[in-house]
């Protein structure tokens, strides 16, 4: 790994007087995979929330590309190329699929690529391209999902923060989540992954990070941590 | 004595060094306002702004109940004040002579030889009135505002305040119009020996019984039961509705009692200004009171008490010797006010107001949000765990045959059940049979109308078609179409949100009495008055809490605050809410959510434990681990419709089910291929 796309080094931050990330350290090389696990109330999404600014760091250091990230806002950040598809599907139910899709290259100035892009998710995505002109808030939970994403990849990020894409959504559509996840690599996004689903997780990344409690426990390539005891005592359920 | 000195070490024990602290300041600030008049003369100008401070703080508390305990924004309270002032000044006014009862408004003195209606004490009974009109005032206003919440209610609020003003004003043979009402010397009331008005001791130690009493009887509310139930309106209004609160009443309690004090601080200030002019009494005293509220923190009594101190002293004072003083000359310069410099006292208003809000956001002294001390009957409890206390566990001990189930009347049946939202049909003549003491799981794919099904069963929604119907082992057979979901849950069902809806700002402890509000019954007179009926049903259900606190394993976080807890946490929390209910059946949706297999296999146990105690469970899952390993019977839903139902085996290898939610078994990820885990390849 040469140069990191997003590095964290030594983060804390957390809510009022409770301290979430206590010292987390990792780093996404341009191109990769990374996914984050870890048992509910560790502090992965608390991590997301931190790299976007939604959540100031209270130490330690967020840089992407080597450029240091402190005292921007989210605004900011995002437009540098860090996205966020934040959990539960937050799409604009009122307004159309094509609006939604929009509303992610809002930053975006270089019109004829925004054409190219949803041109893009349209092809790779037909139910949403079949639904351009519907309320958001009329598809289907997985449909939804796939609009989030979507959506977080016309913003043209050069980090795409997915925080448990798979929640809340049937066997099938967790598959197919996976799937347009490996999609939106294949375009060339770099995507740091939050999930609760560790195995498909760990299957789907390069990289894996495990977390306990606001710090970094276990890393490593991905399918070294599948076979990892550790990991499957407490992850994968075996 | 011994006991009673054990009781104030164990209060002194339990509060903080900064409740200690403001303690200390509210005393020190009442004993002022006792003495300063002593000193000073009750006619001097600080007597004077204490006493309208005094009433502004009854106001205030007033308008807290809505505002604050029951998160209404109410736009119109002035209404109450007007209308207590105005009938106050009436029923003084309000003499007999020897022609009969007369009322001699715009008059400037009594008729000749005439008896008021009020003499020696007569005001006490007048204040009573005025606040039980403005009481019947309040609910009656509530009755057409029931549906409303948030920006619409303010809305309504601040459009009938605005109709009650301009009634009055017009009405001018009964409020005197611009000119007001004037309470002449003849019809002043006298108390303990002396007349009530704005510079006798008498009126001025009313005042501040008034407020003492404002503010015991708040803080009486916000502890009972009652105000448990506000506190769950307030946080969210379905959740206390499946809790089986009954919204509508206590929201028209909760008007009603503000009205009372809306009505009674209209009385005092009726003898306060002595003229009631309506044209003073404008909607912008609503603002002037609810800024009181926010500025020292809705919900908070110390905050609210503080704000309106603040608020009114400072408007007061500046109204009259610093404007005219110093700063006169500073506005002057600035060219504010022009030739009225107290205008400009608004201003200093609005600036102090953005200042205070922008860095005290939750007002001067924030109501408490998060854990509490412990009160001292929760403390003995909680020592007892472990004892017989906790081997009792929760819920009907199983009379109904755990597990031996199966028995052949269904608890619940569904019959061609249909919802549709406009044009689209959710639910679909769905037929479906939750047998006695089964876990049954509805599974389907997202939007295929599972949650609808529960919105249905509990009342949420009304079902566009069909019938459901519910036969508890104990109590008749009930049809649960068209009930309201707090008398469903009082049937006895029970359920948890797909998203976690517990009351994040409670404590655990009090989600969970909420879940027992049902199996209760203490009322406003016992929040008022007490006694050892209510104390001993709130120690029975804080006990009751606590087991099921134990049952799901949460007994040590019971002080914390629900919103506090770790995810897994709040979703076995507001298990145990839906437990305390002592539902015959409970509804989980998506119990495992976000969980990781750990947890999930805990949640299994419990769920099998729950199932153990009696009670029949249906569940809607996505992890077909949970549903495999743990229901008897599954039912799967598509858009809408039943696509097949059966024990999990035959479910699971049925091609439908696997075309439309399974997906293919073993799920091909490409590189690395991998069954996702729980689908339960093969």
């Amino acid at each position: 790994m040469a140069q990191a796309m997003l590095r964290l080094e030594q983060v804390r931050s957390g809510y009022g007087p409770t301290e979430i990330l206590k010292g987390v350290s990792l780093e996404v090389a341009a191109g990769e995979i990374v996914t984050l696990i870890g048992a509910n109330g560790a502090g992965k999404s608390t991590a997301l929330n931190t790299i976007c600014g939604v959540v100031r760091a209270r130490s330690g250091r967020i840089t992407l590309e080597g450029r240091d990230l402190a005292g921007l806002a989210t605004d900011q950040i995002a437009g540098l190329g860090v996205v966020q598809v934040p959990e539960g599907r937050k799409v604009f139910a009122e307004m159309t699929v094509l609006e939604n899709l929009e509303l992610g290259a809002y930053l975006r100035r270089d019109r004829s690529g925004i054409r190219s892009d949803l041109d893009r998710i349209f092809g790779l995505f037909p139910a949403l391209a079949g639904r351009r002109r519907q309320s958001a808030g009329s598809l289907s939970g997985g449909e939804q999902q796939m609009l989030a994403l979507a959506r977080g990849f016309m913003a043209k990020p050069r980090v795409l923060l997915l925080d448990e894409p798979s929640l809340g959504l049937a066997p099938k559509l967790v598959l197919t989540v996976f799937e347009i996840v490996r999609e939106l690599h294949r375009l060339g996004v770099t995507i740091l992954l939050v999930e609760q689903n560790a195995y498909l997780a760990l299957a789907t990344a390069h990289r894996g990070y495990v977390m306990e409690t606001g710090r970094i426990t276990l890393s490593g390539p991905a399918a070294e941590l599948l076979e990892n005891q550790e990991v499957k005592r407490a992850y994968l359920g075996e | 004595m011994s006991g009673l000195a054990a009781a104030l070490r164990g209060w002194l024990a339990r509060r903080s060094g900064r409740d200690l602290a403001l303690d200390g300041f509210f005393l020190a600030l009442a004993l002022a306002a006792a003495a300063l008049p002593l000193v000073l003369g009750f006619d001097s100008k600080i007597a004077n702004v204490i006493l309208l401070v005094g009433i502004y703080v009854l106001l205030a508390l007033g308008l807290n109940i809505v505002v604050g305990y029951t998160g209404l924004l109410d736009l119109g309270y002035v209404m109450f004040l007007a209308s207590g002032a105005v009938l106050a000044s009436l029923l003084m006014l309000l003499t007999k002579t020897e022609a009969g009862w007369v009322l001699p408004v715009g008059q400037t003195g009594v008729p000749e030889g005439a008896r008021p209606f009020c003499g020696e004490g007569g005001f006490l009974p007048i204040m009573l009135i005025c606040g039980l009109f403005c009481a019947g005032l309040g609910a009656l206003r509530g009755i057409p505002t029931l549906k409303l919440t948030g920006d619409y209610y303010a809305i309504v609020t601040l459009g009938l305040a605005e109709i009650v003003f301009l009634v009055m004003f017009n009405e001018e043979w009964l409020t005197g119009g611009a000119f007001g009402i004037k309470i002449p010397k003849g019809c002043r009331p006298r108390l303990l020996g002396g007349e009530l008005y704005y510079d006798t001791p008498q009126f001025y130690y009313l005042v501040l019984v008034a407020v003492l009493a404002g503010a015991v009887v708040s803080w009486r509310l916000q502890n009972s039961r009652l105000g448990r139930a506000w506190a769950a309106i307030r946080l969210d209004e379905t959740a206390a509705m499946t809790c089986g609160i009954n919204v509508a009443s206590h929201k028209l309690i909760a008007f009603a009692v503000s009205g009372f004090f809306g009505g009674a601080g209209g009385a005092l200030y009726a003898l306060w200004s002595g003229t009631v002019a309506v044209r003073s009494l404008e909607v912008w005293q609503s603002f002037l009171i609810l800024c009181c509220v926010v500025l020292g923190g809705m919900g908070s009594i110390r905050g609210v008490v503080l704000g309106a101190a603040v608020l009114i002293s400072l408007g007061e004072l500046l109204r009259e010797d610093f404007v005219k003083g110093p700063l006169a000359g500073l506005f002057g310069l600035l060219g504010i006010g022009g030739r009225d410099p107290s205008v400009a006292r608004f201003l200093i208003y609005g600036v102090l107001l953005i200042v205070i809000m922008r860095f005290r956001p939750q007002g001067l002294l924030p109501a408490r949000r998060g854990g509490r001390p412990p009160a001292q009957d929760e403390e003995r409890a909680m020592r007892q765990a472990g004892s017989e206390l906790f081997a009792i566990g929760p819920g009907p001990a199983g009379p109904e045959g755990a597990a031996s189930g199966a028995s052949a009347r269904p608890v619940l049946s569904l019959r061609g059940v249909t919802r549709d939202f406009g044009g689209l049909r959710a639910v679909d003549g769905l037929d479906l049979e939750v047998r006695r003491g089964t876990i049954t799981s509805l599974i389907g794919p997202n939007g295929a109308g599972k949650t609808t099904v529960f919105n249905l069963v509990n009342g949420i929604l009304p079902a566009s078609a069909g019938s459901i119907r519910f036969r508890p082992e104990r109590g008749a057979e009930a049809e649960l179409a068209g009930r309201r979901p707090d008398l469903i849950a009082a049937l006895g069902i029970a359920r948890t949100f797909q998203n976690i809806r517990l009351f994040p700002d409670l404590p655990a402890l009090d989600n969970v009495k909420l879940g027992l509000h049902r199996r209760t019954s203490a009322g406003l007179w016992a929040a008022l008055l007490g006694g050892p009926r209510a104390a001993r049903q709130e120690r029975e259900i804080t006990n009751a809490a606590l087991r099921y606190l134990d049952f799901v394993g949460l007994l040590a976080k019971a002080q914390g605050t629900a919103g506090g807890l770790a995810y897994g946490e709040q979703r076995r929390l507001e298990i145990a809410r839906a437990l305390a209910g002592d539902p015959a059946l409970l509804l989980l949706d998506e119990p495992a959510a976000g969980m990781n297999p750990q947890e999930t296999g805990q949640l299994m146990e419990l769920i099998r434990r729950i199932r153990d105690r009696g009670v029949t469970v249906l569940v809607i899952e996505h992890d077909m681990r949970l549903v495999m390993e743990i229901s008897d019977q599954v039912y799967v839903l598509d858009y809408g419709e039943k696509i097949a139902e059966g024990p999990p085996a035959a479910v699971r290898n049925d091609p439908a089910v696997i075309e439309a939610y399974l997906g293919v078994r073993g799920g091909d990820l490409g590189a690395r291929p991998a069954p996702p885990a729980g689908l339960g390849a093969g």
